[in-house]
Formats: structure tokens, C-alpha cells, sequence
């Protein structure tokens, strides 16, 4: 069931009022219904793979209590690597084994070898890769000491499956989001309003320029061989706004359900783009699996804490897996790679915490040092998306050479540069509204709050417009893949 | 939570005021709200036509295709090959034209279907503008999931639901407005309900409305005397734009899908198929459409390489019929393409494996009427 689709709009509403008026504010109830309508929400998917999210799901709640209860920390360890073990198998199995039965019979014969492994014809169980590193970090906090683990069945489910972040995060923690689901909750008001606002700014962001961008981004990438460099510039752009709006949409519709329900989920983003170096860049985008890995692989690697070299190391070492995270193909890793370089000024120079607030913060406009800063931080991102949207590593490079060419100084052209006009006159007007909200969690988070009640009813209303008449050709959200 | 409610409610009613009217025609008529997979595979006998979800004839297709048996004939290609049906063969066919519309969408949709589904015999059409540069430029190529995305449940808000209160006030298309007929097909979709238009079960197209209006002479029918095709005769537009040479890109994709279809043991039976003799001597007059000379004579040697066949039929007069039988400026109807498979028959096609030019002709001499050969519904 997509967030944005008709399904998705009868099911909320009715989830919700049930939630609120059909259990009679009890919590046991409340959580069990949480956990039924996710199952449903996941089922409606694929049934199928439900089975190997409940196994998931019994496999951490169980190894949870056994590490918990286990005597000695060699017991410990054999139950964490047994949740480990498993998680990652099914992971490996289900999203990397063709991926490394391709490479591996690819090596050999670059060897002069010949090996066929064979490959599976699988799909990938929606979700998998988020709802196994919630189990994992779940797991990992257990074995630390962090916390204890949880023996109510139905919450410990709820935590994994709860339907806004089962498919596509944000990556939950067991010490954020399990004592909501335990707490009693109460109707909030204002917490409802401002999640019913998130939403529709969601919807707008992945309905509007997401999948309006995606239509365009797809001709340029799909035939980058017949286009100018100039028009594969645009592409770039094209796809740089459509994987943000895509993801940080559906995070959007994700933490303001969730609202509704009186629960907070982390945030996800924090307006990435307007970012003044890679390592801000990094604080700011998929911020839930940013931290993920510097707790659970950074950190345990040694972090920053061995001198320069080891630094260096372990930020490859996380950029190059983040990267792997996302995709079994080649163009993740070089994806990865890139952004592990271009972070490495700030890693070496030890700028990397030097922009932690937000951007002119309290004023209309940057200062002309950080325009240049986010200018630059911007470019760099793009030319690392390039290789993130291209089916392959050469394809990537054919592109990024025809970019480089004298094609570069023509005027762009596809067959529809004319129909992508208002598009991108409307990413334009998203990118202020999102400057002119980029202190808030949202950007229309506070934006009308204090107008007349016609007038921001009026604003949200354009919103609302603006989503039927742009409404551009359905597409599945992009991290749906990962 | 009350004024929750209350707030959400008041916000909320004028877009579900908005909504209620065409969802309930887009309902009533199963243009969506409808899940077909079920009607697909059944038994009964369906007409699917829509109004505002073309793409779904894609899905139809592809879903009929990958779910049933193999057939031994298909047809593929544009609206232009839509004609050929179940009848005409002794052999099991399917017809999946409207699937796709340019030259280099052939090997994607071939892609999309399991290789063990593929059929013995292909007939094709190549219409002329795929072949002209300045109609497709083969710079998109399809996704071979395309078909398979391209279902539509659930309506898209706009333009569909504007449509719709636009033609609530209009008499001329109301919903209302249905054509009634004691038709044998289940139909599905308002084109269906209200012009008795769309896809048999066999893949081809029934032109209710249009032919009852053509048998009538009723100048309500669509291109009536071919006013619209000339018209885009004199723009050069809507696949009329003019070019003096055939596209040579065009060529080397012909030649790939021919090659395709060979590694795959895929006979192929292709042809161009026919405009109205009064508009094929309007293109010609004109000049302005010079790469339709010798395309027959361009592509020939490509077929003879596979040993493949391929056929001119460019205007209805180069398949014995004539100008009372098409449907419109550059569709031939049922009629047409009878003659067109008995003309293959004669030239020795292999199609003859698969079907009877004999009993064809009986068929034909027997026909229903100009447009017709075999007999579903009542449409005179």
C-alpha cells in the first residue's frame, strides 16, 4: 500500500478512529490494533513475506532475552551473533546473493576462469533492510547493556512492524521508540494538526516534484547516450530533486501519521541541500541510518579516536557499506566511495562539526561565503547522484564524460523539455518555501501559523491543488528498492 | 478530539463534495473501482473500453498474455492490427495490438512476456510513421515493465474528475447517455457502456458506435469522409508530419527485432498496413511525405535475411478492398484485414499453416456487412 494512494487514503482514517475511539484509550488494545494493521498494511504488499517478518521479529524478541539472561558474556556473544547471523543472511540471501554470484563468476573470468554460480529469481522482501537493522540495533543495545529487552510480545512487534516506518524507516531505536509504544497515550491536538500538515507537505513534495522530476529524470538516463552534456546537467538535477523529495516526502507522510497516532518518530532530514560542506550534507540526509552506522560501525571501529589514519579508514569503511546498503550494484559502492571523498577536507582538517546549526540561522538570506559553501556542497552531490541513478558503472562514466564536453555549452533538449517547464518552476518554488522553513522540522511547520484561519486554510488549499493538477505519472517510492 | 474532527470535517467537505460525483460515475461505469485481473481469465465474454484509462488496454494485454496457455498466433503492433481475431485462424491466437506504437517498443514488450509464452507465428504491423524521423526520433525507448505498471485502479483526480462534471453538463456525452444494445459481452469501462466500444476476449477491437454510425451515414462518426485525417494532412501532424526519407535508425531497430524474434524461433509476418485509398493519393499529392516511396522495397531485404515475409498493404486498394470498408483515415476494418490475410494466403505465406484460405473466403462471402465478418451483436 503506497502513502500515496487512494488505499492508503481510506485506511488511515479508519485505523485512526478505531485507534482512538474503538479501544477505549487502552493501551494493550491500542497496541494490538497498531500491530494488526500493520501486518495488513505489510500484507498488502506481498502476504507472503509476512511470515519472514514475523520470523524477524520472534527471532530478535527471543535473542533479546536470551543475551539478556545469558550468564556469561561468552553466551552473550553466541546469541548476538546468532540474531546477527540470521538477520544478515536473510538479507544477504534475499538482496546480495545475485549481486555476489554475479561478481564472483565475472572476477573469475577475468582470471581466464570459468564459474557459474547461478542466480536466484527472488524478489526482495519489501522493507527488508529497514526493519532488519531495527532488529539488529535492538539486539546490539541488548548486548551493551543500553537496554533491556523487551518481554510484552505485542509492543516489541509494534516497534518493528509499526506500518508509518516498516517499509522505508525512519531506522527506529529501541531507546526512542519503545517506551512511546509502552506510555500510555493521549489525543494531542496541536501534535495532530502538525502531523496532518507533515503529510500533506509529504504528499506534495513525492506527488508533485518527486514523480514529476522522476518522468523527466528517466528520459534523460534511459537514452543519456543521445542528449547533450547540457541536457544531461538538467537530468542530474532532474533526478537530485526527485530522490529528495521521493524519500524525504515519504518521511514526511511517515512521522506525521505517526503523529496522529501520538507517537514521534526521528527525523529523517533536515533540509540536506542547503548544506555548507559534505559532512553537514551527512548530518542532514537519511539522518535515522547516518547515525545508525556511526553507532553500530563507526563507533565500534574506533571511530575518531585512533589518530588520522584510522579516521580515514573507518569513513570509507561506513560510506562504502552505506552505500552497499542501498543496492546490490556496483554504482551504490562508487556512490559510497565518492562521498567518503569528498568528506575526507573536513575528516583530514578537522572541519567536519564546523556547520552544525542550520544555515543563516534568523536571517532572510546566506551570506555570500555560505552561498559559495552550499553552492559547491550542492554540486558535489549531484555528480555523486549521477552514479547512484545509473543502471551501471559505465553507464555513470559515459554520462559524467558527455557532461564534460563542448555539449555542455548548448541549449539542453528532450521531447518533452517543454511540458518540464512548469515542473521546474515549481521546484524553484518549493526550494524557497523549504528555505523559508529550513529552521522548523518541516518546512510549512510554522509558515501561516500565526495568519488569519482562511487565509493559511487558502495556503494549504493551493497545497492541495497543486497536488491534483500536477499530479505526475505514479512511481513507487525509490528507498522502497533498498 | 472533537475539534479535531470537526476541524478536519469542515477543512475536508468541500474536497469531498468534489470527489463524490465522478467517483461514483467512474464507479457505476467500472472505469475504476475495478479489479480486472479476475474478468481477464474468466470465461464470459467482456468488451473492456475505456474512456480515461487507455494504458489499462496495455495491462489487459499483458496480464492475458502472461497467465494463459501459449497461442500459436499473435498479433502485435498499434491500433492497426487490431482487426485480426480469433476467427480467422484455426490455430490458437491472440491478438496484442494497442500494446505498443513505435518501432523500438517491440523488443521491450517481447521482454516482458516469459520466452516459453512466445507464439509460432507473429504477425506485425509497421506503420508507415515509425518509420518517419520527424514522428519518433527513437530517442525513448519503453521499459519492458511499462505494461505491467500500467493499470490504473484507482482515477487520477485530474483532468479525469474536470472531465467528468464538464461532460455532466454537455448532453452530447453524459453518463447517462449509454447505448443500449442486447449485447452478449460483459462491458466494462464507460467507452464500452456508452459507445459500445472495445476489447474482445480474443485481444481485438470491436468499433460499435462507429460502425452503427458508418452503416447509418451518420456524419456523427468519427473522421466522417476522413475530415480529421486530412485535416492532419494539411498540419502535418498527429503522425502525418512530413519527411522525405525513412529513417535508417528505424531500419537497424527493424533489423534487431528481427533478429530477436529469429533466436527465438519467432515467425515473422509483417506488414504496412492501410490507409484509405482517398488519403494514401492526398499524402502522395502533397510532396510532403517522400519516405513513404519504396518502403516496402527498404525493408524487404531485412525480412528476406531472416527469411521472414512482410507485405504492402499501404492503401485498401493493395489488399482487394476499398474505401467502404475502413473504419477510418488509416484504419481498415475486420473486412479489410480478411481480405488482407487471404492476399497472404495466395502469396504463399506460412500463415496457411494456421488457417484455411478457403473456408476465409466463404467467411468473407458471407459476411455480416461492410465491416463485419463475424457476427457478436446487433450494431445496423
Amino acid at each position: 500500500m503506497l502513502f500515496n494512494s487512494i488505499n492508503f487514503a481510506f485506511f488511515l482514517p479508519i485505523v485512526f478512529l478505531l485507534y482512538w475511539f474503538g479501544t477505549k484509550k487502552n493501551l494493550r488494545l491500542q497496541n494490538i490494533l497498531l500491530l494488526v494493521s500493520s501486518y495488513f498494511f505489510y500484507a498488502c504488499w506481498d502476504w507472503r513475506f509476512m511470515f519472514l517478518l514475523i520470523f524477524s521479529t520472534l527471532l530478535d524478541y527471543y535473542t533479546g532475552i536470551k543475551i539478556h539472561e545469558a550468564i556469561s558474556q561468552r553466551m552473550k556473544l553466541v546469541w548476538l551473533w546468532i540474531s546477527i547471523g540470521i538477520n544478515l543472511g536473510f538479507l544477504g540471501v534475499f538482496k546480495y546473493y545475485n549481486f555476489f554470484s554475479e561478481s564472483f563468476s565475472e572476477g573469475l573470468s577475468l582470471l581466464g576462469l570459468k564459474a557459474n554460480l547461478g542466480t536466484l529469481e527472488i524478489i526482495l522482501p519489501v522493507g527488508i533492510s529497514f526493519y532488519t537493522f531495527h532488529g539488529l540495533s535492538y539486539v546490539i543495545d541488548i548486548y551493551k547493556d543500553r537496554i533491556k529487552p523487551e518481554r510484552n510480545i505485542i509492543a516489541y512487534s509494534v516497534f518493528v512492524s509499526f506500518f508509518p516506518l516498516l517499509v522505508a524507516g525512519p531506522i527506529e531505536r529501541a531507546t526512542h521508540l519503545l517506551p512511546q509504544i509502552l506510555k500510555k497515550r493521549e489525543f494531542n491536538y496541536s501534535k495532530a494538526i502538525d502531523g496532518l500538515r507533515q503529510i500533506l507537505w509529504g504528499l506534495f513534495k513525492k506527488i508533485v516534484i518527486a514523480d514529476n522530476c522522476a518522468e523527466f529524470a528517466n528520459i534523460i538516463f534511459n537514452n543519456s547516450e543521445d542528449y547533450s552534456g547540457s541536457t544531461l546537467v538538467l537530468g542530474a538535477l532532474f533526478f537530485t530533486f526527485q530522490i529528495y523529495c521521493d524519500f524525504s516526502g515519504y518521511s514526511d507522510i511517515a512521522l506525521g501519521t505517526a503523529r496522529l497516532f501520538g507517537i514521534d518518530l526521528l527525523r529523517n532530514f533536515a533540509f540536506p541541500y542547503f548544506s555548507r560542506d559534505i559532512a553537514e550534507f551527512w548530518r542532514r540526509w537519511h539522518i535515522s541510518l547516518s547515525s545508525w552506522f556511526k553507532d553500530y560501525l563507526y563507533i565500534p571501529l574506533g571511530g575518531s579516536k585512533g589518530g588520522l589514519w584510522l579516521k580515514v579508514r573507518n569513513t570509507f569503511i561506513i560510506f562504502i557499506v552505506s552505500g552497499f546498503w542501498h543496492g546490490a550494484n556496483w554504482t551504490f559502492i562508487v556512490w559510497g566511495f565518492l562521498n567518503a571523498l569528498f568528506i575526507m577536507p573536513s575528516i583530514i582538517f578537522n572541519t567536519n562539526r564546523n556547520n552544525m546549526e542550520i544555515v543563516a540561522k534568523g536571517k532572510y538570506l546566506p551570506s555570500i561565503k555560505d552561498f559559495f559553501a552550499i553552492a559547491i556542497t550542492f554540486s558535489l552531490t549531484v555528480f555523486a547522484w549521477i552514479f547512484f541513478r545509473a543502471t551501471d558503472v559505465s553507464h555513470a562514466f559515459s554520462y559524467v564524460s558527455e557532461i564534460f564536453s563542448q555539449s555542455l555549452f548548448t541549449v539542453p533538449d528532450f521531447p518533452k523539455i517543454g511540458k518540464s517547464v512548469p515542473i521546474i518552476l515549481l521546484t524553484i518554488a518549493f526550494i524557497i518555501m523549504e528555505w523559508i522553513g529550513r529552521e522548523e522540522q518541516f518546512a510549512i511547520a510554522k509558515i501561516g501559523a500565526t495568519w488569519y484561519k482562511p487565509i493559511r486554510w487558502a495556503m494549504y488549499y493551493t497545497i492541495i491543488i497543486a497536488i491534483f493538477h500536477f499530479t505526475g505519472k505514479e512511481q513507487q517510492f525509490i528507498y522502497f528498492q533498498f | 478530539m472533537k475539534k479535531f474532527l470537526i476541524q478536519l470535517l469542515v477543512f475536508t467537505s468541500p474536497l469531498i463534495v468534489y470527489l463524490v460525483y465522478p467517483s461514483y460515475v467512474l464507479w457505476k461505469s467500472e472505469e475504476n473501482f475495478h479489479q480486472i485481473d479476475a474478468t481477464i481469465s474468466s470465461k464470459e465474454k467482456y468488451l473492456f473500453g475505456y474512456n480515461y484509462n487507455e494504458n489499462n488496454y496495455g495491462y489487459i494485454k499483458w496480464r492475458y498474455l502472461n497467465d494463459n496457455e501459449k497461442k500459436t498466433v499473435w498479433a502485435l503492433g498499434s491500433s492497426r492490427v487490431l482487426q485480426f481475431r480469433e476467427n480467422m485462424f484455426d490455430k490458437s491466437f491472440y491478438n496484442s495490438g494497442y500494446t505498443l506504437g513505435k518501432i523500438n517498443d517491440f523488443r521491450p514488450f517481447l521482454n516482458s512476456i516469459p520466452k516459453t509464452k512466445y507464439p509460432d507465428y507473429m504477425i506485425i504491423n509497421l506503420d508507415q510513421w515509425m518509420f518517419n524521423e520527424a514522428f519518433d526520433d527513437l530517442r525513448t525507448k519503453a521499459s519492458s515493465t511499462v505494461w505491467e505498471k500500467s493499470f490504473t485502479f484507482f482515477p487520477k483526480i485530474v483532468p479525469t474528475y474536470n472531465t467528468i462534471y464538464s461532460e455532466a453538463f454537455s448532453d452530447s456525452k453524459s453518463s447517462e447517455n449509454t447505448i443500449e444494445t442486447s449485447s452478449p459481452y460483459r462491458k466494462i469501462g464507460m467507452n464500452a457502456k456508452r459507445n459500445n466500444t472495445g476489447f474482445r476476449n480474443d485481444g481485438s477491437m470491436f468499433y460499435g458506435k462507429q460502425i452503427k454510425n458508418l452503416i447509418n451515414k451518420n456524419p456523427e462518426a468519427e473522421d466522417f469522409n476522413y475530415t480529421e485525417t486530412f485535416i492532419r494532412i494539411r498540419k502535418g501532424s498527429s503522425r502525418f508530419e512530413y519527411a522525405d526519407s525513412i529513417n535508417e535508425k528505424a531500419l537497424v531497430e527493424l533489423n534487431e527485432l528481427l533478429k530477436f524474434c529469429k533466436e527465438n524461433k519467432i515467425k515473422v509476418i509483417a506488414f504496412l498496413p492501410p490507409f484509405a485509398d482517398k488519403v494514401y493519393d492526398r499524402m502522395e499529392a502533397s510532396n510532403k511525405y517522400g519516405y513513404l516511396k519504396n518502403m516496402h522495397k527498404k525493408i524487404k531485404p531485412l525480412f528476406d535475411k531472416y527469411n521472414f515475409e512482410v507485405y504492402d498493404f499501404s492503401k485498401m486498394s493493395l489488399c482487394n478492398s476499398n474505401d467502404n470498408e475502413t473504419i477510418d483515415g488509416f484504419h481498415g476494418s475486420e473486412t479489410t484485414y480478411q481480405r488482407m490475410l487471404i492476399s497472404m494466403l495466395y502469396s504463399g505465406s506460412v500463415l496457411n499453416k494456421v488457417t484455411s484460405l478457403e473456408r476465409l473466403k466463404t467467411d468473407l462471402a458471407n459476411r455480416k456487412n461492410n465491416y463485419i465478418v463475424y457476427d457478436d451483436e446487433k450494431t445496423e
